[in-house]
């Protein structure tokens, strides 16, 4: 088990354009570790580097103290869904990194089959079906659901909220805090909202640099500051008369989405 | 990076389709056939590589995609190298520059060549069978998907192995064995992604007019000029010289 992944003057560059400056911090087990800032400020390039599927990179990663290195330790959900089958059925698609793993072949199948279910496919649906039939949002669930089924040490996602429905948001926010229980999951959002809680850990990136902030601090700040981080309309509205509070009541979007809708509020 | 048309004006891009396609071919049976010995070969490999960069290719990228053939190099090289008296440095490293020499004139021949020319010359060659009521043209276009489409599925190569490593496979650290068993998972997925393909590009077609008996007029026209008829001379002494050599 890792506990955390330090990085120490990581610098991320594409030939002679740096993306990302000499940042420092850490990604832990305990929550979900969040990566925001606008299109373009580095958040993807900085999950391919992490991986190692970028090269162009300097500084180090640690964990607990020793060099990471990425080799069957870690998973990774690419912004496109597709770009992660190469199966012919979803079934072989959630199997592959058990397999990987050298899972016992008994219970291959059906931890396939539970954590399907899980992530709300119903396995005698979807099971036997290929990848690039389904919808944007099931391709999705399923490209989530292969790559968390390992529950490998380091979880990767890139913006997994992309094409899902307002339940599949809720499982996804569900699943990775469960997950980041024991796991260091490390999730690029434009969509902070769905995760945050106080202690969330957010890694912030603006023009190179990154800043680190927990769940309440950033919160309070983008309330302050909307040119900080503009949050959704609704979300603002409802969070916004406690922001003078010490610490924020609630504030994660799923939480404050079932509050409006209790109080007979639009929360779209 | 994968190799494809780049746009250029030098020499080479200025020779006419055919006479492009007459040199790679040329080229090809050279490095195949001839047995001028390693020292003689690895000269004119030098050369081709001279009059490449004399002609602006991008050098740099074209030798770095060999890469994607080394671990075939080192297998060739093995069993050539392999005699009855032990390891032999030199039948090994003639099949490396055999196979180099081949895989840099290809990587030559898309650089400079757009696919409308690729279509021309593979046409050309072609329509001998045309005479016999074969589809000469069709056939041509489906050479020339094929030659456009090869990057298109290393890249496809390369995006199955990054999903893999992406849920736990650790497909670069393994040895030469290893790596070489790896790559049989790759194959079915990617067969079958070019399937997948291959049907999407037909829609494709079909979508913008295209039908196999459809009657087509061409855009471009292409002459021959002294340098392409001195081309083409090179070429057959090429060949010729290396068909000689085995003689």
């Amino acid at each position: 088990m890792i506990n955390k992944l330090t990085l120490q003057n990581f610098c991320v560059s594409y030939g002679t354009k740096s993306v990302i400056d000499a940042m420092n911090g850490e990604f832990f087990v305990g929550a979900v570790n969040l990566v925001v800032g606008r299109a373009g400020s580095g958040k993807s390039s900085l999950l391919l580097a992490m991986a190692g599927f970028h090269k162009e990179f300097s500084g180090s990663i640690a964990t607990d103290g020793d060099k990471f290195i990425p080799d069957g330790n870690f998973s990774l959900t690419f912004q496109n869904p597709e770009s992660l089958f190469f199966n012919p059925t979803v079934g072989d698609e959630i199997e592959f990194s058990l397999r990987m793993l050298n899972f016992p072949a008994s219970q291959i199948r059906s931890e396939a089959e539970n954590w399907l279910r899980r992530w709300g496919l119903e396995p005698d649906l979807y099971y036997h079906r290929h990848p690039f039939e389904l919808s944007g949002g099931e391709k999705r669930r399923v490209a989530l659901a292969a790559c968390t089924v390992a529950r490998m040490p380091l979880i990767l996602l890139d913006e997994p909220l992309a094409g899902l429905d307002g339940s599949g948001q809720k499982s996804l926010a569900s699943i990775l805090e469960s997950l980041a229980r024991e796991h260091i999951v490390v999730v690029v959002t434009h969509e902070p909202e769905i995760f945050l809680t106080p202690t969330s850990n957010i890694l912030f990136l603006r023009e190179g640099q990154g800043s680190w902030f927990n769940g309440n601090d950033f919160l309070r700040q983008a309330l302050t500051d909307n040119l900080f981080y503009p949050l959704p309309e609704w979300y603002y509205t409802a969070v916004r008369p406690y922001k003078n509070e010490p610490f924020l009541p609630v504030i994660n979007a799923v939480e404050v989405g079932k509050f409006l809708q209790k109080a007979g509020q639009p929360c779209s | 990076m994968q190799l494809g048309y780049q746009p250029g004006n030098s020499f080479l891009y200025a020779f006419n389709p055919l006479v492009k396609g007459v040199l790679c071919l040329a080229a090809i049976m050279f490095f195949s056939l001839n047995s001028f010995g390693v020292a003689l070969m690895a000269g004119i490999l030098a050369a081709m590589l001279l009059t490449a960069w004399l002609g602006r290719l991008p050098l740099k990228e074209i030798l770095l995609s060999i890469k994607k053939i080394a671990v075939l190099l080192l297998i060739v090289s093995l069993v050539q190298g392999f005699r009855g008296n032990g390891f032999e440095l030199e039948p090994a490293f003639e099949a490396i520059l055999r196979i180099v020499g081949v895989f840099l004139v290809a990587g030559f021949y898309l650089v400079v060549s757009p696919q409308s020319e690729l279509m021309y010359f593979w046409e050309v060659v072609f329509r001998p069978l045309s005479f016999f009521r074969l589809p000469a043209r069709e056939l041509a276009l489906v050479m020339v998907i094929a030659v456009r489409f090869l990057p298109v599925m290393l890249a496809e190569i390369d995006r199955i192995r990054m999903a893999q490593t992406a849920r736990g496979a650790r497909l670069g650290k393994a040895g030469i064995f290893s790596t070489a068993a790896a790559i049989m998972p790759l194959m079915i997925p990617t067969l079958a992604q070019a399937i997948i393909r291959a049907e999407e590009l037909a829609e494709a077609m079909e979508a913008r007019g295209y039908r196999v008996a459809g009657v087509r007029t061409r855009y471009q026209q292409y002459t021959f000029k002294p340098a392409d008829i001195m081309a083409g001379i090179f070429a057959i002494l090429t060949i010729s010289a290396a068909i000689y050599s085995r003689l």
